[in-house]
């Protein structure tokens, strides 16, 4: 579990460090602050091994479709967009482990054959040529508890995006997005796996929670796809999506639990698709399951009432994991504050307002 | 949390700390009296919980970056040394400067300065001070005289005094006998403008 986060130079942040990070994480503050950067920047650092995924933080932002340059790339991972600087994601787990992801444009040389065949061009240029690109790759630099390194990269070629050295890290981690509507092929895949294992009683007695008439849930395979449905005795099973936002978002968080047992779960705006009147109940079940699978959350929200009710679950079942980490922009610096349980309690004592 | 109303948080560059919701009206008054605008009250709600109060809550505070001055007023109780005392402790877990007395303001960014009630390194209470202002009042000595016989008939009279004689003060209000300290300071019984408020109005003055 990550007790210490060091990050610079991703996204907004220039420079931040966050202490005491507990097993479920609350991350508050206004917006535009960075609070979506902060889960992208612990996704990278979980995947530290896969040079895919700031190519995917970027497809989670719904940046679909742009020209594949360092400009629209690259840039905007580093802070300012100052590729020039290297980003760093460093880590302390409650056994005092430290890790270490660094994001730099590498520096080797890229050479090519360039073959230019235009009869157009003069004969100097028709010829076979070398050209280099030094900076049209990004590099994954991973640096393990040992201190041991790896590299890896993500690589802008002609033909598209190339990835080399990808590999499995030893940290493991889900994002679950803001606007994910659950019950997709990523759900079904992991709710088939908790099936094979026989393990699914938790996850559809959390759904439960929102949807007390469910008696049972399914994966039902249409072409190549399939889909989670679920029985609650009206003659016939429905797609889990037709069960409500609130139903179909709570099985994709509980499904990410069970997925990445010892990892990390980073779940952007919580709050979405559940109403205030379910969120206590719904927080004591992810804490449950949290606990249960050794699974550290990381969750950002806007909402008060989800505020709230993360105070009220975690009073309630008396227990002191928790953490608000409210980031702040200072001086056109993003700085963080973390509240623990004895700050909090003081914090409801006194209705003093901390969301920024 | 309150849902009656927008939670509390930092809003002015000075702020003021008191105790509870008396010491919020009686000082309300006095900023509204000298007209002044940039000082923020905050009632702690109780000396137990200042530390948690300075060190949980107003450092933690998005504004209080912000924040140039803060002034903490405090009863002394039957103990000056020991709230003073308290108070520094409170200013040190939360990592701000400590000034050396009450006559002292920190020099760093925010400003620190307490006072410790009635002042002049006194043991009692705001309510001492109230009780000063009306020396002058033929009603003070009714206040007196039924203290002294208190005194003869059970062999000693209460600890907080000053509490307990403004108590008996306001109890001769013939129309409203139970006000309390701050809705009698609203209803203008006092004169906040006393020589007796005098260090009050200038720990305020110099915050």
């Amino acid at each position: 579990m990550l007790n210490k986060i060091s990050i610079e130079n991703f996204r907004g942040f220039k420079s931040l460090q966050i202490e005491d990070c507990k097993r479920f994480n609350l991350v508050i503050g206004k917006n535009n602050v960075g609070k979506t950067a902060l889960l992208e920047s612990l996704f990278l650092h979980v995947g530290s091994k896969n040079p895919e995924l700031p190519i995917k933080i970027n497809i989670f932002r719904g940046i679909l479709k742009v020209p594949f340059t360092v400009d629209s790339l690259w840039s905007p991972l580093f802070n300012n967009f100052s590729t020039n600087k290297v980003i760093t994601v460093s880590t302390v787990d409650d056994k005092y482990k430290s890790r270490r992801l660094e994001i730099k444009l590498a520096s080797a040389e890229t050479k090519k054959i360039v073959n230019h065949t235009d009869k157009k061009k003069k004969d100097s240029e028709s010829s076979l040529v070398t050209s280099t690109s030094l900076q049209d790759r990004i590099e994954l630099k991973y640096y393990n508890v040992e201190n041991d390194y790896s590299s890896s990269y993500a690589i802008i070629g002609e033909e598209g995006i190339t990835f080399e050295n990808l590999k499995n890290s030893d940290l493991t981690g889900i994002f679950v997005l803001s606007r994910g509507k659950g019950g997709g092929m990523e759900d079904s895949e992991r709710y088939a796996k908790l099936d094979v294992k026989g393990e699914t009683y938790d996850v559809v007695e959390i759904l439960k929670k929102v949807e007390p008439r469910l008696r049972r849930l399914s994966v039902v395979p249409h072409g190549p796809n399939s889909s989670i449905y679920g029985d609650i005795g009206i003659g016939q099973s429905i797609p889990i999506q037709l069960m409500g936002e609130g139903t179909s978002k709570l099985l994709s968080l509980a499904l990410a639990i069970t997925a990445v047992p010892n990892g990390i779960v980073l779940i952007d705006e919580i709050e979405n698709g559940l109403h205030y009147s379910i969120m206590e109940e719904v927080f004591k079940a992810i804490i449950e399951l949290a606990n249960k699978y050794n699974v550290q959350i990381f969750a950002t929200t806007h909402s008060n009432e989800c505020l709230n009710a993360f105070f009220n679950s975690f009073f309630a079942i008396k227990n002191n994991d928790l953490s608000v980490i409210r980031l702040d922009r200072i001086n056109d610096e993003i700085k963080s504050v973390v509240y623990n349980k004895e700050s909090l309690e003081t914090v409801i004592e006194t209705g003093w307002e901390i969301r920024g | 949390m309150s849902k009656q109303c927008e939670p509390p948080k930092i809003e002015k560059e000075k702020l003021l700390i008191v105790e509870g919701i008396d010491e919020v009206v009686v000082i309300s008054q006095i900023l509204k009296n000298n007209n002044i605008e940039d000082i923020q009250l905050i009632p702690f709600g109780g000396k137990s919980i200042l530390k948690n109060y300075m060190k949980d809550v107003l450092i933690k505070d998005s504004n209080f970056l912000a924040v140039k001055s803060i002034g903490i007023i405090r009863d002394a109780d039957d103990n000056y040394e020991g709230a003073f005392d308290s108070v520094c402790s409170a200013l040190r877990s939360s990592g701000l400067d400590v000034p050396n007395s009450e006559n002292e303001k920190t020099v760093g960014n925010p400003m620190i300065s307490i006072m410790i009630l009635p002042g002049n390194s006194k043991n009692g209470s705001l309510e001492n001070i109230f009780i000063d202002s009306v020396q002058d009042d033929p009603l003070i000595n009714c206040v007196d005289q039924y203290f002294n016989c208190v005194s003869e008939v059970k062999g000693n009279i209460p600890k907080q005094i000053g509490k307990a004689k403004v108590h008996v003060f306001l109890s001769a209000n013939i129309n409203d006998p139970d006000k309390r300290l701050g809705e009698s300071v609203k209803a203008g019984i006092w004169n906040l403008n006393n020589t007796a408020f005098y260090l009050l109005h200038k720990f305020i003055n110099q915050l």
